[in-house]
């Protein structure tokens, strides 16, 4: 091996072969390690370019939908609320109650009636009772944003045989009773329900017509002009003080407006008369 | 709204009750088993105020109890979607406010009280205008529209709206001190 070697290498004494063997060895570890560390720094360079690229591209794109996102996202409200002219012009915050009232909307054609009104000779003239309801009807300027109003039409869920009582005629037959009760109380097993209580004092609230029986003869007239019995109790209870005020709150009325404006207007100055002589 | 009502019920009564004060008997029990109750047809009942009729006892096999079939006349509350209502404020949160008209509770949430109300918190927590002029607290008296009704073994929930026109507060508390 030594001879071939010497033959090959006939220059070179064996001793300095083996170390020309090794150097070219490391020589040549050198050079690759160089070859392939001279691309490392421009594959890095490169690399962080393209991460920078990125960030600036990312940031970029951020910045844009920052800008289009607010107007994007409410775009779908405002579209919602293209339905309601003034509630389109409200502020942020009053959009999620818009929406609300979008969704569960479906009495629409209540609203531009309630709106042709405007309730403003009522809550401006008076400082009553319906003064300061409709006050703070009105407050909420925006009436146009109303809640639902479900017809009232209690004659298809009661039974037949139910006669309809004002308030004034229930605390009458209930003060009746409770003044038995006081007889009647010495049995310790009959005890008085906390709902006969609750609905005696709601009953008597605010004063009722101290004569139900004149009450009645003034309101029944309007029955053979289509209010029902439901809807006349329900003008006695509210106390109500002008016709418009009974066609907002009793809007199945709004039918017979017509006729029933002027029979209404009669009825409800005799049940001032009544309650002021109280 | 209150209604006078008759209405129809088998009273069972124990052979002990029998004699010449039975019917006296059956219309305590009457009035035990049905005042304060509370049915999803007939709302409440406030309070029994008659008797129509008694019909014949039937025994019931193998015991000694006998029915009797009574109508009574009674006087119930019940509320209606779309009625209005005038009720006093118990609670107010920030959630809404909740308030009772006679025996029955309504919830007014705030999405149905007027947009420039705005909840105030504090020792009284309340609703109130940006001017200040109108404020629901505890106590408050508020005319409301019964828009939702959910019928309870023991008792009618119903949700309400004040964001109508002529509804919202008619007495406040706060005012008169």
């Amino acid at each position: 091996m030594h001879r071939r070697l010497g033959k090959k290498l006939p220059i070179n004494p064996p001793g300095l072969c083996q170390i020309s063997i090794i150097l070219h060895f490391f020589w040549e570890i050198k050079v690759t390690a160089v070859v392939l560390l001279l691309p490392l720094p421009l594959l890095l360079k490169e690399l962080c370019a393209s991460v920078l690229a990125s960030i600036v591209l990312i940031r970029c794109s951020q910045k844009e939908m920052a800008e289009k996102g607010g107007k994007g996202f409410s775009l779908p409200k405002g579209s919602l609320k293209g339905k309601d002219d003034n509630s389109a012009k409200s502020k942020q915050g009053r959009k999620v109650q818009i929406d609300f009232e979008d969704v569960s909307d479906p009495l629409e054609p209540n609203s531009p009636k309630t709106n042709g009104k405007v309730n403003t000779p009522i809550s401006k003239g008076d400082s009553g009772k319906g003064g300061k309801a409709s006050k703070a009807a009105s407050g909420g300027k925006n009436s146009v944003t109303k809640a639902p109003s479900p017809e009232f039409k209690i004659e298809e869920e009661l039974p037949k045989n139910v006669k309809c009582l004002m308030d004034c005629e229930a605390a009458e037959i209930l003060q009746g009773i409770q003044d038995r009760m006081v007889v009647i109380s010495a049995d310790p097993s009959i005890k008085i329900p906390i709902s006969f209580d609750s609905g005696l004092t709601y009953a008597k609230r605010g004063g009722t017509f101290s004569n139900p029986q004149s009450v009645r003869k003034i309101l029944e007239p309007l029955i053979k002009y289509g209010v029902s019995e439901g809807e006349m109790c329900m003008v006695a209870n509210l106390k109500v003080e002008s016709d418009d005020e009974v066609f907002a709150l009793v809007p199945s009325l709004k039918s017979e407006e017509g006729k029933l404006r002027d029979p209404l207007k009669t009825a409800l100055n005799e049940l001032a008369k009544i309650q002021s002589s109280v | 709204m209150f209604f006078h009502i008759v209405l129809e019920r088998n009273m069972q009564l124990h052979p002990r009750h029998f004699g010449r004060d039975l019917r006296d008997k059956l219309v305590s029990k009457l009035m035990k088993d049905v005042e304060g109750t509370c049915s999803g047809r007939h709302g409440f009942v406030v309070a029994i105020t008659g008797i129509e009729s008694v019909g014949k006892g039937l025994i019931r096999d193998g015991t000694g109890f006998v029915t009797f079939p009574v109508k009574y006349l009674c006087v119930v509350f019940r509320p209606f979607k779309g009625e209005i209502l005038e009720a006093v404020v118990t609670m107010v949160n920030k959630m809404g406010f909740f308030a009772e008209a006679g025996p029955v509770q309504i919830f007014v949430s705030n999405h149905l009280i007027p947009d420039d109300m705005e909840f105030q918190s504090g020792d009284v927590p309340n609703y109130t205008t940006s001017d200040g002029s109108v404020k629901i607290q505890k106590d408050s008296e508020v005319r409301l529209k019964i828009i939702g009704t959910r019928v309870d073994a023991t008792e009618i929930f119903c949700i309400g709206t004040i964001k109508d026109d002529f509804l919202g507060v008619i007495s406040d508390p706060g005012s008169t001190s």
